[in-house]
C-alpha cells in the first residue's frame, strides 16, 4: 500500500468517525418522549419518511431542525448537504473576469474544475464540505471569492472546537488570489493546511493576508510565490523563517510603487530574503530594489547564496546597460552559481 | 362486487370493494396473491394488517373511497420529479380531513399510508408535516413533535453556531 493510499484511508477513517458521531450518540440515549401515552412522534418514523418529510423543507426551517435533537439534527444536516452537493453539480465556471485572473495567475492543475462559481460563492460551510468530499485533492487554487452577505466571521478557535479539524492528507498546493475580503476563510484554509503545505502561491492586495501567513507554520514547505501589491513592510519584517527549513523556491514580487508614500523599506526586504541563503535554488524578485543596490547590503552582511541555480530579475523597462553596473557585480559576488540571469518583462 | 376483508391489528374488519382495495400497492399485491393461491376464483380474501390499528385503517379507507376516481400515482414518483407535488392533489375534502387530527394520529397515518402504499395519502400527510415546521421556532417544533433535546453539553451551542455559518450564504 503506498503512502498516498495510507494517507487516504486514514483521512475517510476520520471522516466516517466525525459523520458517525452525532449518530452514535443517540443510539446510546436514545430521545426522550415527553408524552409517553402518545406512541407515535417524529422519532417514530422511520428514516425514508422524515426523509420525505425534510425533502419539502426549506433551508432555514432544516437549520431550526438541526436544533431539535440527535436525530432532527442528523437527518436535516444530511438533507442539507445533499442540496449543497446538488447546487456544486450545476456550478460552471465563470466567463470572462474570471478567465482573466486565471490566465493572469495560470494555474497549473484545477482538480476541481468546475470549482469557479463556487469561489465565488464561497461560504466557510461549503468549503468544509469541498474538503470533506475530496479526500484525493492535491491542489487547491481559490481566486477572489465573496460570501453573499458580511456576518461576523467565527474564529479560528471556534471552527475547531465545532468541527475539529479535517483535511484532504493528499493537499500539498494552495494557490490564493485574493484582494482581501473574506480573510476568514483563508484563515480556515491555512489554519487547516498550512503544516502539509508543499507549495503555496498567493496573489493578494491585502496586507492582512500576508501577516496571517506569518501566524502558520509551514514545516514542508518548499516552494513560496508572493505576488503582492500592497505595503509589505510588516510582512518582511514580522516573518521568520526558522520553520521554513526545506524552502528552495522564493519567488516573491513586492510591488514597489514611486507614488505610495510609504513603501517597502529596503533593507527589511532584503533581510526577509537573506533568511533563506542557505536552502534555496532558485530566487526571484523585482529588478528596482536590486538597482538601487539592495544586494550590497546582503552582500556586506556576509550572505552569500550558494546554492541558487536560476535568479529571475523583474523589470518594467528594459535594460539598457547590465554589463559593468554595480547591481551585476552584486549578483555575481552574491550567487556564484548562477551562470546567467533571467529577466522578465511584468 | 367482488369484496375483500381488510382486518385491523386490534382485530376489527372493515369489508371494502376490491377495486378501492387495489388503490393500496400493498392491497393490491395482497389479493393478487390470494387469487394465485386460491383454488376458488369466488372466495373473498381475507387481509390482516398486523401494523394499523382500527381507527387509522379506517381513516385510510375512508381516503381512499374519497379519491376512488382519482388517477393512480407511481411510486415511484418521487425519485424521478420531486416530492412537492402534494399540493396537486389537495382538495378543500383534503383539508377538512386532516383538519381535526391530532399530530400523533397523522404520525400514524403516514406510517400506514407507507405501508399500504398509499402515495397521495402519504404526500399530504407528509405535507401537513412539513407545514407544522415551517416557520416555527425550535422550542415551538420541540412541543408540537413532544420531542426532547438530547444534546449533551454545549453541542446545541455548537449546532447554533453552525447554523449561523450556513446562512452566511
Amino acid at each position: 500500500m503506498d503512502i498516498i493510499e495510507r494517507n487516504t484511508r486514514k483521512w475517510f477513517d476520520r471522516a466516517a468517525e466525525l459523520l458517525r458521531k452525532p449518530k452514535q450518540e443517540q443510539t446510546t440515549e436514545p430521545p426522550v418522549d415527553l408524552d409517553t401515552d402518545t406512541p407515535n412522534n417524529y422519532n417514530s418514523l422511520p428514516p425514508e419518511l422524515v426523509e420525505n418529510i425534510l425533502f419539502r423543507l426549506d433551508n432555514d426551517s432544516l437549520l431550526a431542525c438541526r436544533l431539535v435533537n440527535q436525530q432532527l439534527k442528523s437527518a436535516a444536516s444530511k438533507e442539507l448537504e445533499r442540496r449543497n452537493l446538488l447546487l456544486w453539480t450545476s456550478w460552471q465556471p465563470l466567463q470572462g473576469s474570471w478567465k482573466r485572473i486565471e490566465s493572469q495567475f495560470s494555474p497549473t492543475v484545477r482538480v476541481l474544475q468546475t470549482l469557479g462559481k463556487m469561489i465565488i460563492e464561497l461560504t466557510l460551510w461549503q468549503l468544509k464540505k469541498v474538503l470533506i468530499h475530496t479526500p484525493n485533492l492535491q491542489v487547491f487554487s481559490i481566486s477572489n471569492f465573496r460570501a453573499k452577505q458580511q456576518s461576523t466571521p467565527p474564529t479560528i478557535l471556534q471552527m475547531r472546537e465545532a468541527d475539529g479539524i479535517i483535511i484532504s492528507p493528499n493537499l500539498a498546493t494552495l494557490r490564493i488570489c485574493c484582494d482581501g475580503c473574506e480573510l476568514y476563510l483563508v484563515d480556515y484554509l491555512l489554519e487547516l493546511c498550512a503544516h502539509q503545505l508543499v507549495n503555496l502561491s498567493v496573489a493578494t492586495s491585502s496586507e492582512e493576508l500576508l501577516l496571517s501567513l506569518c501566524r502558520r507554520k509551514f514545516e514542508k514547505l518548499k516552494k513560496l510565490e508572493i505576488n503582492s501589491f500592497q505595503v509589505s513592510g510588516p510582512f518582511c519584517a514580522i516573518w521568520k523563517g526558522e520553520s521554513l527549513t526545506e524552502l528552495n523556491y522564493l519567488d516573491i514580487l513586492m510591488i514597489y510603487c514611486s507614488s505610495r508614500e510609504i513603501d517597502i523599506d529596503d533593507e527589511t526586504y532584503m533581510d526577509f530574503i537573506g533568511q533563506f541563503s542557505s536552502t534555496l535554488a532558485h530566487l526571484g524578485l523585482e529588478m528596482a530594489p536590486v538597482s538601487r543596490g539592495c544586494f550590497g547590503y546582503l552582500k556586506k552582511k556576509g550572505i552569500i547564496f550558494s546554492k541558487v541555480r536560476s535568479l529571475t530579475l523583474r523589470k518594467r523597462e528594459s535594460i539598457v546597460n547590465w554589463e559593468g553596473t554595480q547591481a551585476k557585480l552584486d549578483v555575481e559576488a552574491l550567487f556564484p552559481n548562477v551562470s546567467d540571469v533571467n529577466f522578465v518583462d511584468f | 362486487m367482488a369484496l375483500v376483508r381488510v382486518i385491523s391489528s386490534d382485530g376489527a374488519a372493515f369489508l371494502v370493494s376490491q377495486r378501492l382495495a387495489k388503490r393500496s400497492g400493498k392491497l393490491k399485491t395482497e389479493i393478487e396473491t390470494f387469487r394465485k393461491s386460491s383454488d376458488n376464483s369466488e372466495a373473498q380474501p381475507e387481509i390482516r394488517i398486523v401494523t394499523i390499528r382500527a381507527e387509522i385503517l379506517r381513516l385510510v379507507l375512508q381516503w381512499l373511497q374519497q379519491h376512488q376516481n382519482d388517477p393512480v400515482l407511481p411510486a415511484n414518483q418521487n425519485e424521478q420529479d420531486g416530492r412537492g407535488d402534494a399540493e396537486m392533489g389537495q382538495s378543500q375534502w383534503d383539508r377538512d380531513f386532516l383538519a381535526p387530527m391530532d399530530l400523533g394520529i397523522v404520525m400514524e397515518l403516514i406510517l400506514a399510508a407507507n405501508h399500504l402504499e398509499v402515495k397521495g395519502l402519504l404526500d399530504i400527510t407528509c405535507k401537513l408535516v412539513e407545514s407544522k415546521i415551517t416557520g416555527r421556532t425550535v422550542d415551538e417544533i420541540r412541543t408540537a413533535f413532544k420531542l426532547k433535546s438530547d444534546f449533551k453539553g454545549n453541542e446545541e451551542e455548537q449546532t447554533r453556531l453552525e447554523n449561523r455559518w450556513c446562512v452566511e450564504n
